[in-house]
Protein backbone atom coordinates (compact mmCIF):
# COMPACT_ATOMS: atom_id res chain seq x y z
CA UNK A 1 0.00 0.00 0.00
CA UNK A 2 1.41 3.21 -0.95
CA UNK A 3 0.75 7.02 -0.43
CA UNK A 4 -1.97 8.34 -2.63
CA UNK A 5 -3.67 4.54 -3.01
CA UNK A 6 -6.81 4.47 -1.40
CA UNK A 7 -7.56 0.54 -1.25
CA UNK A 8 -11.32 -0.51 -1.02
CA UNK A 9 -11.57 -3.97 0.90
CA UNK A 10 -14.13 -6.21 -0.14
CA UNK A 11 -15.75 -9.60 0.73
CA UNK A 12 -18.68 -11.14 2.61
CA UNK A 13 -19.58 -11.03 6.00
CA UNK A 14 -17.41 -13.16 8.30
CA UNK A 15 -14.87 -13.92 5.86
CA UNK A 16 -11.35 -12.07 7.90
CA UNK A 17 -11.43 -8.32 6.19
CA UNK A 18 -11.01 -6.71 9.69
CA UNK A 19 -8.95 -9.64 10.54
CA UNK A 20 -6.93 -9.23 8.02
CA UNK A 21 -6.43 -5.19 8.60
CA UNK A 22 -5.93 -6.08 12.00
CA UNK A 23 -2.85 -8.20 11.24
CA UNK A 24 -1.92 -5.00 8.70
CA UNK A 25 -1.72 -2.87 12.07
CA UNK A 26 0.22 -5.07 13.26
CA UNK A 27 -1.47 -6.42 16.53
CA UNK A 28 -2.03 -9.71 15.28
CA UNK A 29 0.95 -11.81 13.45
CA UNK A 30 0.45 -13.29 10.29
CA UNK A 31 0.45 -17.05 9.97
CA UNK A 32 2.62 -16.45 6.76
CA UNK A 33 4.95 -13.83 5.32
CA UNK A 34 5.57 -10.75 7.01
CA UNK A 35 3.83 -7.08 7.18
CA UNK A 36 6.47 -4.17 6.29
CA UNK A 37 6.26 -0.75 7.19
CA UNK A 38 8.41 1.78 5.52
CA UNK A 39 10.57 -1.17 4.54
CA UNK A 40 10.99 -3.13 7.80
CA UNK A 41 9.14 -5.72 9.67
CA UNK A 42 6.13 -4.03 11.28
CA UNK A 43 6.83 -4.92 14.82
CA UNK A 44 10.26 -3.98 14.50
CA UNK A 45 9.49 -0.73 15.02
CA UNK A 46 8.51 0.84 18.82
CA UNK A 47 4.80 1.22 19.41
CA UNK A 48 4.98 4.83 19.31
CA UNK A 49 7.06 5.16 15.75
CA UNK A 50 4.38 2.72 14.49
CA UNK A 51 1.80 5.58 15.57
CA UNK A 52 3.15 8.22 13.99
CA UNK A 53 3.09 6.18 10.48
CA UNK A 54 0.09 4.43 10.64
CA UNK A 55 -3.63 4.95 12.17
CA UNK A 56 -6.18 2.24 12.50
CA UNK A 57 -9.75 2.76 12.74
CA UNK A 58 -11.52 0.12 14.71
CA UNK A 59 -14.84 -1.16 13.63
CA UNK A 60 -17.36 0.04 16.54
CA UNK A 61 -16.81 3.00 18.28
CA UNK A 62 -16.83 1.73 22.76
CA UNK A 63 -16.99 4.52 24.62
CA UNK A 64 -17.07 3.18 28.43
CA UNK A 65 -17.20 6.55 30.01
CA UNK A 66 -17.95 9.73 29.20
CA UNK A 67 -15.67 12.29 27.89
CA UNK A 68 -16.26 15.88 25.67
CA UNK A 69 -15.79 15.05 22.04
CA UNK A 70 -13.26 17.54 21.74
CA UNK A 71 -10.79 15.37 24.34
CA UNK A 72 -11.90 12.09 22.45
CA UNK A 73 -10.88 13.74 19.01
CA UNK A 74 -7.25 15.11 21.37
CA UNK A 75 -6.49 11.62 22.07
CA UNK A 76 -5.34 11.35 18.40
CA UNK A 77 -2.24 13.70 19.23
CA UNK A 78 -1.17 11.20 22.09
CA UNK A 79 2.17 9.50 20.10
CA UNK A 80 3.16 13.19 19.83
CA UNK A 81 3.46 13.97 22.70
CA UNK A 82 5.90 13.79 25.70
CA UNK A 83 5.63 11.55 28.94
CA UNK A 84 4.35 14.86 31.11
CA UNK A 85 3.61 17.53 28.54
CA UNK A 86 0.11 18.68 28.20
CA UNK A 87 -1.79 19.35 24.87
CA UNK A 88 -0.50 22.43 23.53
CA UNK A 89 -3.01 25.01 21.96
CA UNK A 90 -1.40 23.48 18.24
CA UNK A 91 -2.45 20.02 19.36
CA UNK A 92 -5.85 21.75 19.90
CA UNK A 93 -6.38 23.90 16.64
CA UNK A 94 -5.35 20.38 15.39
CA UNK A 95 -8.64 18.74 17.15
CA UNK A 96 -10.77 21.43 16.34
CA UNK A 97 -10.01 21.18 12.27
CA UNK A 98 -10.47 17.56 12.26
CA UNK A 99 -14.07 17.97 14.00
CA UNK A 100 -14.12 20.62 10.97
CA UNK A 101 -13.36 18.05 8.18
CA UNK A 102 -15.79 15.52 9.52
CA UNK A 103 -18.69 18.56 9.89
CA UNK A 104 -18.69 18.50 13.75
CA UNK A 105 -17.45 21.54 14.67
CA UNK A 106 -19.37 23.37 17.48
CA UNK A 107 -19.90 19.66 19.01
CA UNK A 108 -16.30 19.82 20.74
CA UNK A 109 -18.11 19.96 24.80
CA UNK A 110 -20.74 17.95 23.98
CA UNK A 111 -20.57 14.33 25.84
CA UNK A 112 -19.99 11.86 23.44
CA UNK A 113 -22.76 9.02 24.99
CA UNK A 114 -25.32 11.69 23.65
CA UNK A 115 -24.49 11.01 20.34
CA UNK A 116 -25.92 9.25 17.80
CA UNK A 117 -23.90 6.00 16.36
CA UNK A 118 -23.17 7.88 12.85
CA UNK A 119 -22.24 11.05 14.72
CA UNK A 120 -19.57 8.74 17.05
CA UNK A 121 -18.85 7.25 13.70
CA UNK A 122 -17.23 10.91 12.95
CA UNK A 123 -15.72 11.56 15.91
CA UNK A 124 -13.50 8.58 15.74
CA UNK A 125 -12.70 9.53 11.83
CA UNK A 126 -11.69 12.90 13.35
CA UNK A 127 -9.48 11.26 15.78
CA UNK A 128 -7.91 9.76 13.04
CA UNK A 129 -7.01 12.56 11.45
CA UNK A 130 -5.65 14.42 14.48
CA UNK A 131 -3.43 11.83 14.48
CA UNK A 132 -2.24 12.79 11.29
CA UNK A 133 -0.73 9.34 9.83
CA UNK A 134 0.44 9.14 6.35
CA UNK A 135 -1.13 5.73 5.98
CA UNK A 136 -4.59 5.12 7.45
CA UNK A 137 -6.47 1.60 7.95
CA UNK A 138 -10.41 2.03 8.36
CA UNK A 139 -12.43 -0.54 9.21
CA UNK A 140 -16.01 0.31 7.81
CA UNK A 141 -16.00 4.22 8.64
CA UNK A 142 -19.00 4.89 6.71
CA UNK A 143 -21.07 2.19 8.83
CA UNK A 144 -24.13 4.21 10.58
CA UNK A 145 -23.74 7.17 8.05
CA UNK A 146 -26.47 8.54 5.99
CA UNK A 147 -25.99 9.16 2.13
CA UNK A 148 -25.00 12.49 2.87
CA UNK A 149 -22.04 11.76 5.73
CA UNK A 150 -21.39 8.68 3.31
CA UNK A 151 -20.03 10.82 0.33
CA UNK A 152 -18.57 13.72 2.87
CA UNK A 153 -16.58 11.16 4.24
CA UNK A 154 -15.26 9.31 0.63
CA UNK A 155 -14.63 12.81 -0.61
CA UNK A 156 -12.89 13.26 2.24
CA UNK A 157 -10.44 10.17 1.88
CA UNK A 158 -9.80 11.00 -1.87
CA UNK A 159 -8.87 14.04 -0.69
CA UNK A 160 -6.25 12.65 2.01
CA UNK A 161 -5.02 10.34 -0.98
CA UNK A 162 -4.37 13.48 -3.68
CA UNK A 163 -2.76 15.22 -0.67
CA UNK A 164 -0.28 11.83 -0.28
CA UNK A 165 -1.58 9.67 2.26
CA UNK A 166 -2.29 5.96 1.92
CA UNK A 167 -5.95 4.54 2.50
CA UNK A 168 -7.24 1.38 2.72
CA UNK A 169 -10.54 0.80 3.98
CA UNK A 170 -13.25 -2.00 4.37
CA UNK A 171 -16.21 -1.51 2.64
CA UNK A 172 -19.50 -3.26 1.69
CA UNK A 173 -20.42 -1.33 -0.69
CA UNK A 174 -18.54 -2.07 -4.40
CA UNK A 175 -20.49 1.33 -5.96
CA UNK A 176 -18.00 3.37 -3.52
CA UNK A 177 -14.93 1.18 -4.24
CA UNK A 178 -15.79 1.97 -8.21
CA UNK A 179 -16.09 5.90 -7.29
CA UNK A 180 -13.35 6.38 -4.86
CA UNK A 181 -10.83 4.05 -4.65
CA UNK A 182 -8.02 3.64 -6.90
CA UNK A 183 -7.38 0.09 -5.94
CA UNK A 184 -9.45 -2.97 -5.18
CA UNK A 185 -8.52 -6.36 -2.97
CA UNK A 186 -11.23 -8.96 -2.96
CA UNK A 187 -11.28 -11.48 -0.42
CA UNK A 188 -13.40 -14.87 -1.72
CA UNK A 189 -12.76 -16.64 1.05
CA UNK A 190 -11.24 -19.81 1.77
CA UNK A 191 -7.45 -18.54 1.25
CA UNK A 192 -8.85 -16.95 -2.84
CA UNK A 193 -7.96 -13.02 -2.73
CA UNK A 194 -7.56 -10.90 -5.98
CA UNK A 195 -5.74 -7.39 -5.56
CA UNK A 196 -5.40 -4.65 -7.98
CA UNK A 197 -5.94 -1.54 -10.24
CA UNK A 198 -9.98 -1.07 -8.95
CA UNK A 199 -11.16 -0.71 -12.93
CA UNK A 200 -9.24 -4.23 -13.73
CA UNK A 201 -10.07 -5.94 -10.36
CA UNK A 202 -13.67 -4.66 -9.81
CA UNK A 203 -15.77 -6.33 -12.35
CA UNK A 204 -19.65 -7.54 -12.28
CA UNK A 205 -18.59 -10.86 -12.67
CA UNK A 206 -15.81 -10.74 -9.83
CA UNK A 207 -18.40 -8.95 -7.38
CA UNK A 208 -21.09 -11.46 -8.15
CA UNK A 209 -19.23 -13.96 -6.95
CA UNK A 210 -17.18 -12.62 -4.58
CA UNK A 211 -20.96 -11.61 -2.88
CA UNK A 212 -22.49 -14.92 -4.31
CA UNK A 213 -24.99 -12.79 -5.67
CA UNK A 214 -25.64 -11.78 -8.98
CA UNK A 215 -24.92 -8.55 -10.04
CA UNK A 216 -25.46 -6.48 -13.20
CA UNK A 217 -23.32 -3.08 -13.97
CA UNK A 218 -24.42 -0.48 -15.38
CA UNK A 219 -22.36 2.54 -16.92
CA UNK A 220 -23.85 5.82 -16.19
CA UNK A 221 -21.62 7.77 -18.41
CA UNK A 222 -17.83 7.64 -16.68
CA UNK A 223 -19.44 6.39 -13.70
CA UNK A 224 -19.99 2.43 -13.43
CA UNK A 225 -22.88 1.61 -10.90
CA UNK A 226 -23.59 -2.21 -9.58
CA UNK A 227 -27.04 -3.46 -9.19
CA UNK A 228 -27.77 -6.95 -7.37
CA UNK A 229 -30.08 -8.53 -9.82
CA UNK A 230 -33.07 -9.83 -7.19
CA UNK A 231 -34.63 -12.66 -9.49
CA UNK A 232 -31.75 -14.53 -10.33
CA UNK A 233 -30.57 -14.20 -6.64
CA UNK A 234 -33.36 -16.74 -5.67
CA UNK A 235 -32.15 -19.07 -8.98
CA UNK A 236 -28.42 -18.80 -8.08
CA UNK A 237 -29.22 -19.56 -3.89
CA UNK A 238 -31.29 -22.42 -4.42
CA UNK A 239 -27.95 -23.93 -6.38
CA UNK A 240 -25.42 -22.65 -3.84
CA UNK A 241 -27.01 -24.50 -1.07
CA UNK A 242 -27.59 -27.74 -3.25
CA UNK A 243 -24.05 -28.43 -3.87
CA UNK A 244 -22.34 -27.40 -0.16
CA UNK B 1 -31.25 14.31 24.50
CA UNK B 2 -29.94 15.48 28.01
CA UNK B 3 -26.40 15.23 28.27
CA UNK B 4 -24.70 14.18 31.71
CA UNK B 5 -23.00 17.87 32.19
CA UNK B 6 -26.97 18.95 32.60
CA UNK B 7 -27.56 15.91 35.24
CA UNK B 8 -24.59 17.23 37.67
CA UNK B 9 -24.97 20.99 36.74
CA UNK B 10 -21.60 21.10 37.32
CA UNK B 11 -19.84 23.31 34.78
CA UNK B 12 -16.05 21.90 35.33
CA UNK B 13 -17.09 18.50 33.36
CA UNK B 14 -17.40 20.30 29.72
CA UNK B 15 -14.04 21.82 30.05
CA UNK B 16 -10.72 20.17 28.61
CA UNK B 17 -8.38 19.10 31.50
CA UNK B 18 -5.50 21.59 31.50
CA UNK B 19 -2.34 21.98 33.23
CA UNK B 20 -3.42 25.09 35.73
CA UNK B 21 -7.16 23.63 36.31
CA UNK B 22 -5.59 20.52 37.21
CA UNK B 23 -3.20 22.40 39.54
CA UNK B 24 -6.41 24.66 41.11
CA UNK B 25 -8.48 21.69 41.59
CA UNK B 26 -5.70 19.76 43.42
CA UNK B 27 -5.12 22.97 45.54
CA UNK B 28 -8.80 22.98 46.48
CA UNK B 29 -8.60 19.40 47.55
CA UNK B 30 -5.40 19.76 49.48
CA UNK B 31 -6.98 22.32 51.51
CA UNK B 32 -9.96 20.30 52.15
CA UNK B 33 -7.82 17.91 52.76
CA UNK B 34 -6.09 20.28 55.51
CA UNK B 35 -9.38 21.66 56.88
CA UNK B 36 -10.51 18.19 57.74
CA UNK B 37 -7.12 17.11 59.24
CA UNK B 38 -7.71 19.87 61.40
CA UNK B 39 -10.84 18.72 62.79
CA UNK B 40 -9.68 14.83 63.31
CA UNK B 41 -7.25 16.50 64.91
CA UNK B 42 -9.18 18.47 67.69
CA UNK B 43 -12.40 16.49 67.87
CA UNK B 44 -12.59 13.22 69.26
CA UNK B 45 -14.05 11.22 72.42
CA UNK B 46 -12.43 14.74 73.73
CA UNK B 47 -12.37 17.84 72.47
CA UNK B 48 -9.10 20.04 72.07
CA UNK B 49 -10.09 23.63 71.19
CA UNK B 50 -7.36 25.13 68.36
CA UNK B 51 -6.08 27.57 70.69
CA UNK B 52 -4.69 24.71 72.76
CA UNK B 53 -2.62 23.40 70.56
CA UNK B 54 0.05 25.81 70.48
CA UNK B 55 0.07 26.73 74.47
CA UNK B 56 2.85 25.30 76.32
CA UNK B 57 2.12 24.61 80.00
CA UNK B 58 1.89 21.93 81.90
CA UNK B 59 -1.95 20.88 81.23
CA UNK B 60 -1.34 21.17 77.16
CA UNK B 61 1.80 18.57 77.67
CA UNK B 62 -0.93 16.13 78.38
CA UNK B 63 -3.14 17.49 75.27
CA UNK B 64 -0.29 17.16 73.39
CA UNK B 65 0.77 13.77 74.29
CA UNK B 66 -2.72 12.84 72.98
CA UNK B 67 -2.33 14.50 69.99
CA UNK B 68 1.05 13.22 68.86
CA UNK B 69 0.25 9.92 69.71
CA UNK B 70 -2.58 8.89 69.30
CA UNK B 71 -4.75 11.58 66.58
CA UNK B 72 -1.70 12.61 64.69
CA UNK B 73 -0.99 9.09 64.07
CA UNK B 74 -4.57 8.07 63.58
CA UNK B 75 -5.64 10.38 61.22
CA UNK B 76 -2.37 9.99 58.76
CA UNK B 77 -3.33 6.38 58.72
CA UNK B 78 -6.53 7.66 57.86
CA UNK B 79 -5.46 9.58 54.70
CA UNK B 80 -3.00 7.04 53.81
CA UNK B 81 -5.33 3.98 53.87
CA UNK B 82 -8.37 6.52 52.33
CA UNK B 83 -5.96 6.99 49.64
CA UNK B 84 -4.84 4.22 48.41
CA UNK B 85 -8.05 3.30 48.38
CA UNK B 86 -8.94 6.08 46.17
CA UNK B 87 -6.58 4.84 43.88
CA UNK B 88 -6.67 1.34 43.63
CA UNK B 89 -10.58 2.27 42.79
CA UNK B 90 -9.62 4.74 39.85
CA UNK B 91 -6.83 1.80 38.77
CA UNK B 92 -9.44 -1.02 39.28
CA UNK B 93 -12.09 1.11 36.70
CA UNK B 94 -9.53 2.42 34.02
CA UNK B 95 -8.35 -1.75 33.89
CA UNK B 96 -12.04 -3.24 33.82
CA UNK B 97 -12.97 -0.25 31.39
CA UNK B 98 -15.87 0.34 33.98
CA UNK B 99 -17.04 2.99 36.22
CA UNK B 100 -18.75 0.51 38.92
CA UNK B 101 -15.70 -1.76 39.65
CA UNK B 102 -13.77 -1.89 42.86
CA UNK B 103 -10.86 -2.63 44.15
CA UNK B 104 -11.60 -5.68 46.49
CA UNK B 105 -12.90 -7.26 42.83
CA UNK B 106 -9.83 -9.14 42.61
CA UNK B 107 -9.72 -11.40 45.19
CA UNK B 108 -7.64 -8.65 47.81
CA UNK B 109 -9.86 -8.13 50.28
CA UNK B 110 -11.07 -11.89 50.36
CA UNK B 111 -7.59 -13.26 50.77
CA UNK B 112 -6.50 -10.48 53.06
CA UNK B 113 -9.21 -11.64 55.44
CA UNK B 114 -8.25 -15.52 55.54
CA UNK B 115 -4.92 -14.52 56.06
CA UNK B 116 -5.37 -12.30 59.04
CA UNK B 117 -7.78 -14.47 60.35
CA UNK B 118 -5.37 -17.73 60.16
CA UNK B 119 -2.97 -15.73 61.89
CA UNK B 120 -5.37 -14.40 64.68
CA UNK B 121 -5.95 -18.02 65.29
CA UNK B 122 -2.62 -19.13 65.47
CA UNK B 123 -0.92 -16.08 67.24
CA UNK B 124 -3.69 -14.18 68.55
CA UNK B 125 -3.44 -9.86 67.29
CA UNK B 126 -0.07 -8.28 67.04
CA UNK B 127 2.29 -7.58 64.23
CA UNK B 128 1.96 -10.66 62.61
CA UNK B 129 -1.63 -10.10 61.69
CA UNK B 130 -0.79 -7.43 59.01
CA UNK B 131 2.18 -9.90 57.52
CA UNK B 132 -0.44 -12.73 57.37
CA UNK B 133 -3.07 -10.22 55.46
CA UNK B 134 -0.59 -9.09 53.27
CA UNK B 135 0.53 -12.47 52.02
CA UNK B 136 -3.19 -13.52 51.72
CA UNK B 137 -3.63 -10.95 49.73
CA UNK B 138 -1.03 -11.31 47.29
CA UNK B 139 -1.69 -14.69 47.03
CA UNK B 140 -5.54 -14.21 46.16
CA UNK B 141 -4.21 -11.77 43.48
CA UNK B 142 -1.88 -13.94 42.11
CA UNK B 143 -4.35 -17.02 41.76
CA UNK B 144 -6.73 -14.56 40.36
CA UNK B 145 -4.44 -13.33 37.44
CA UNK B 146 -3.06 -16.66 36.64
CA UNK B 147 -6.61 -18.31 36.50
CA UNK B 148 -7.50 -15.42 34.04
CA UNK B 149 -4.89 -14.76 31.94
CA UNK B 150 -5.23 -14.18 28.57
CA UNK B 151 -5.87 -11.16 25.65
CA UNK B 152 -8.81 -9.41 24.30
CA UNK B 153 -11.57 -7.10 25.49
CA UNK B 154 -13.55 -10.12 27.00
CA UNK B 155 -10.63 -10.94 29.33
CA UNK B 156 -11.96 -8.54 31.30
CA UNK B 157 -14.80 -10.65 31.99
CA UNK B 158 -12.78 -13.59 33.31
CA UNK B 159 -10.95 -11.42 35.39
CA UNK B 160 -13.93 -10.52 37.05
CA UNK B 161 -15.54 -13.95 37.34
CA UNK B 162 -12.64 -15.23 38.27
CA UNK B 163 -12.22 -12.44 41.00
CA UNK B 164 -15.71 -12.85 42.14
CA UNK B 165 -15.42 -16.75 42.46
CA UNK B 166 -12.14 -16.29 44.24
CA UNK B 167 -13.57 -13.90 46.98
CA UNK B 168 -16.48 -16.35 47.22
CA UNK B 169 -14.30 -18.83 48.22
CA UNK B 170 -12.01 -16.99 50.43
CA UNK B 171 -15.19 -15.32 52.28
CA UNK B 172 -16.38 -18.95 52.96
CA UNK B 173 -13.14 -20.25 54.26
CA UNK B 174 -13.23 -16.45 56.63
CA UNK B 175 -16.87 -18.03 58.21
CA UNK B 176 -15.18 -21.17 58.91
CA UNK B 177 -12.33 -19.16 60.66
CA UNK B 178 -14.31 -17.33 62.52
CA UNK B 179 -16.62 -20.14 63.55
CA UNK B 180 -13.78 -22.32 64.83
CA UNK B 181 -12.55 -19.31 66.76
CA UNK B 182 -12.39 -18.69 70.75
CA UNK B 183 -14.23 -16.31 72.24
CA UNK B 184 -11.78 -14.07 73.24
CA UNK B 185 -9.84 -13.85 70.12
CA UNK B 186 -12.95 -13.52 68.17
CA UNK B 187 -13.97 -9.58 68.79
CA UNK B 188 -10.82 -9.15 67.84
CA UNK B 189 -11.30 -10.73 64.56
CA UNK B 190 -14.54 -9.72 63.89
CA UNK B 191 -13.33 -5.77 64.17
CA UNK B 192 -10.76 -6.73 61.60
CA UNK B 193 -12.99 -7.71 59.07
CA UNK B 194 -15.02 -4.40 59.72
CA UNK B 195 -12.07 -2.00 59.44
CA UNK B 196 -10.61 -0.51 62.12
CA UNK B 197 -8.04 2.32 62.39
CA UNK B 198 -7.36 2.36 65.94
CA UNK B 199 -3.75 0.22 65.62
CA UNK B 200 -2.74 1.59 61.81
CA UNK B 201 0.76 2.05 60.94
CA UNK B 202 0.99 5.09 59.00
CA UNK B 203 4.52 4.72 58.19
CA UNK B 204 4.26 2.30 55.86
CA UNK B 205 0.79 3.54 54.35
CA UNK B 206 1.89 6.79 53.60
CA UNK B 207 5.36 5.67 51.80
CA UNK B 208 3.55 3.16 49.73
CA UNK B 209 0.61 5.79 48.88
CA UNK B 210 3.37 8.72 48.09
CA UNK B 211 5.65 6.47 45.63
CA UNK B 212 2.75 5.31 44.03
CA UNK B 213 0.76 8.60 43.30
CA UNK B 214 4.42 10.17 41.95
CA UNK B 215 4.99 6.44 40.21
CA UNK B 216 1.75 6.92 38.24
CA UNK B 217 1.74 10.51 36.95
CA UNK B 218 4.05 9.66 34.36
CA UNK B 219 1.94 6.94 32.80
CA UNK B 220 -1.43 9.42 33.41
CA UNK B 221 -1.89 10.07 29.69
CA UNK B 222 -1.16 6.14 28.56
CA UNK B 223 -3.76 5.08 31.29
CA UNK B 224 -6.39 7.26 29.17
CA UNK B 225 -5.63 6.11 26.07
CA UNK B 226 -5.85 2.47 27.70
CA UNK B 227 -9.31 3.31 29.08
CA UNK B 228 -10.18 3.79 25.29
CA UNK B 229 -9.92 -0.12 24.68
CA UNK B 230 -7.50 -2.06 23.58
CA UNK B 231 -7.77 -1.52 19.46
CA UNK B 232 -7.73 2.10 20.08
CA UNK B 233 -5.21 2.04 22.52
CA UNK B 234 -2.66 -0.09 20.10
CA UNK B 235 -3.42 2.49 17.59
CA UNK B 236 -1.85 5.46 19.14
CA UNK B 237 1.13 3.76 20.29
CA UNK B 238 0.23 2.03 24.43
CA UNK B 239 1.79 -0.61 24.97
CA UNK B 240 -1.25 -2.22 25.69
CA UNK B 241 0.36 -5.34 27.71
CA UNK B 242 2.87 -3.41 29.46
CA UNK B 243 0.28 -0.97 30.24
CA UNK B 244 -2.19 -3.70 31.59
CA UNK B 245 0.34 -5.09 33.72
CA UNK B 246 1.75 -1.89 35.37
CA UNK B 247 -2.20 -1.18 36.66
CA UNK B 248 -2.47 -4.79 37.65
CA UNK B 249 0.43 -4.62 40.15
CA UNK B 250 -0.19 -0.99 40.87
CA UNK B 251 -3.41 -2.15 42.20
CA UNK B 252 -2.25 -5.17 43.91
CA UNK B 253 0.05 -3.17 45.83
CA UNK B 254 -2.13 -0.46 47.02
CA UNK B 255 -5.00 -2.63 47.63
CA UNK B 256 -3.15 -5.08 49.88
CA UNK B 257 -1.30 -1.91 51.99
CA UNK B 258 -4.55 -0.77 52.43
CA UNK B 259 -6.38 -3.91 53.70
CA UNK B 260 -3.55 -5.05 55.80
CA UNK B 261 -3.06 -1.53 57.34
CA UNK B 262 -6.71 -0.76 58.46
CA UNK B 263 -8.63 -4.06 57.52
CA UNK B 264 -11.87 -4.12 55.40
CA UNK B 265 -13.19 -0.50 54.47
CA UNK B 266 -15.66 -0.72 51.41
CA UNK B 267 -17.24 1.88 49.67
CA UNK B 268 -14.23 4.38 49.01
CA UNK B 269 -12.98 2.82 46.62
CA UNK B 270 -16.19 2.50 44.74
CA UNK B 271 -17.08 5.55 45.75
CA UNK B 272 -14.54 8.55 45.38
CA UNK B 273 -13.23 7.75 41.98
CA UNK B 274 -16.95 7.65 40.61
CA UNK B 275 -18.28 10.52 42.28
CA UNK B 276 -15.02 12.43 40.76
CA UNK B 277 -14.94 11.26 37.58
CA UNK B 278 -18.53 12.94 37.38
CA UNK B 279 -17.48 16.12 38.47
CA UNK B 280 -13.96 15.97 37.16
CA UNK B 281 -14.53 14.01 33.63
CA UNK B 282 -12.05 10.80 33.28
CA UNK B 283 -8.76 12.45 32.07
CA UNK B 284 -6.17 10.48 35.21
CA UNK B 285 -3.99 13.39 34.73
CA UNK B 286 -6.56 15.15 37.03
CA UNK B 287 -8.51 11.86 38.46
CA UNK B 288 -5.90 10.07 39.84
CA UNK B 289 -3.98 12.49 42.34
CA UNK B 290 -7.74 13.85 42.35
CA UNK B 291 -9.08 10.66 44.47
CA UNK B 292 -5.69 9.97 46.37
CA UNK B 293 -6.63 13.12 47.83
CA UNK B 294 -10.37 12.46 48.08
CA UNK B 295 -9.89 9.17 49.55
CA UNK B 296 -7.67 10.85 51.85
CA UNK B 297 -10.21 13.35 53.12
CA UNK B 298 -13.27 11.09 52.73
CA UNK B 299 -11.49 8.12 55.26
CA UNK B 300 -10.16 11.28 57.68
CA UNK B 301 -13.95 12.79 57.59
CA UNK B 302 -15.56 8.96 58.65
CA UNK B 303 -13.17 7.90 60.77
CA UNK B 304 -13.86 11.88 62.51
CA UNK B 305 -17.78 10.70 62.84
CA UNK B 306 -16.23 7.26 64.25
CA UNK B 307 -14.42 8.97 66.78
CA UNK B 308 -17.48 11.23 67.78
CA UNK B 309 -20.66 9.84 66.68
CA UNK B 310 -21.07 7.92 70.20
CA UNK B 311 -18.67 9.37 71.99
CA UNK B 312 -16.65 7.90 73.97
CA UNK B 313 -17.27 4.56 72.19
CA UNK B 314 -15.71 4.34 68.90
CA UNK B 315 -17.62 2.54 65.89
CA UNK B 316 -15.16 0.56 63.35
CA UNK B 317 -14.74 3.33 60.46
CA UNK B 318 -15.77 0.23 57.74
CA UNK B 319 -19.24 0.43 59.39
CA UNK B 320 -19.33 4.74 58.96
CA UNK B 321 -18.43 4.01 55.42
CA UNK B 322 -20.94 1.49 54.48
CA UNK B 323 -23.47 3.22 56.18
CA UNK B 324 -23.15 6.16 54.30
CA UNK B 325 -21.48 5.31 51.79
CA UNK B 326 -24.32 2.32 50.28
CA UNK B 327 -27.19 4.64 49.79
CA UNK B 328 -24.75 7.32 48.95
CA UNK B 329 -24.13 5.17 46.08
CA UNK B 330 -27.86 4.17 45.38
CA UNK B 331 -28.40 7.82 45.19
CA UNK B 332 -25.71 8.28 41.93
CA UNK B 333 -27.06 5.45 40.29
CA UNK B 334 -30.37 6.94 40.54
CA UNK B 335 -29.05 9.91 39.23
CA UNK B 336 -27.74 8.02 36.20
CA UNK B 337 -30.58 6.42 35.41
CA UNK B 338 -32.40 9.04 34.50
Amino acid sequence: MREGQVWALLGENGVGKSTLMATLAGMRGPERGEILLDGRPINRHSPRERAHWLGWLAQRDDDYFPATVLEKVLVGRHPFLNRMAWESTEDEAIARDALNAVGLSGFETRDITTLSGGERRRVGIAALLAQKTPLLLLDEPLAQLDIRHQLEALRLFADLAKRGHGIMMITHDPNHAARFATHALLLFGEGRSLAGPVDDVLTATNVSELYQCPVKEILSGAERLFFPMEEELAIVSNKAWRMR
Amino acid sequence: MKTAISHTGLVMRVQRVTFNRTVSVLAMLILLALIIATLSVCFGSSNIPLSQLFNDSDDTRVVHDVLLNLRLPRTAAAFAVGGLLGLAGALMQVLLRNPLAEPYILGTSGGASVGAMLTMLLSGPGAWVSLGAGAGSLSAIAIVFTLARGDGSWTQARLLLTGVAVAAFCSAITSLLLSLAPDGILRGMVFWLLGDLSSADWRQASVVLFIAVCGLIPFARDLNVFALGPQQAYGLGVNVPLVRAVIYVMIAITASVAVTTAGMIGFVGLLVPHSLRLILGNDQRLLLPATALGGGTLLMFADLLSRTLIAPQQLPVGVITAVFGAPFFLILLNRRAR
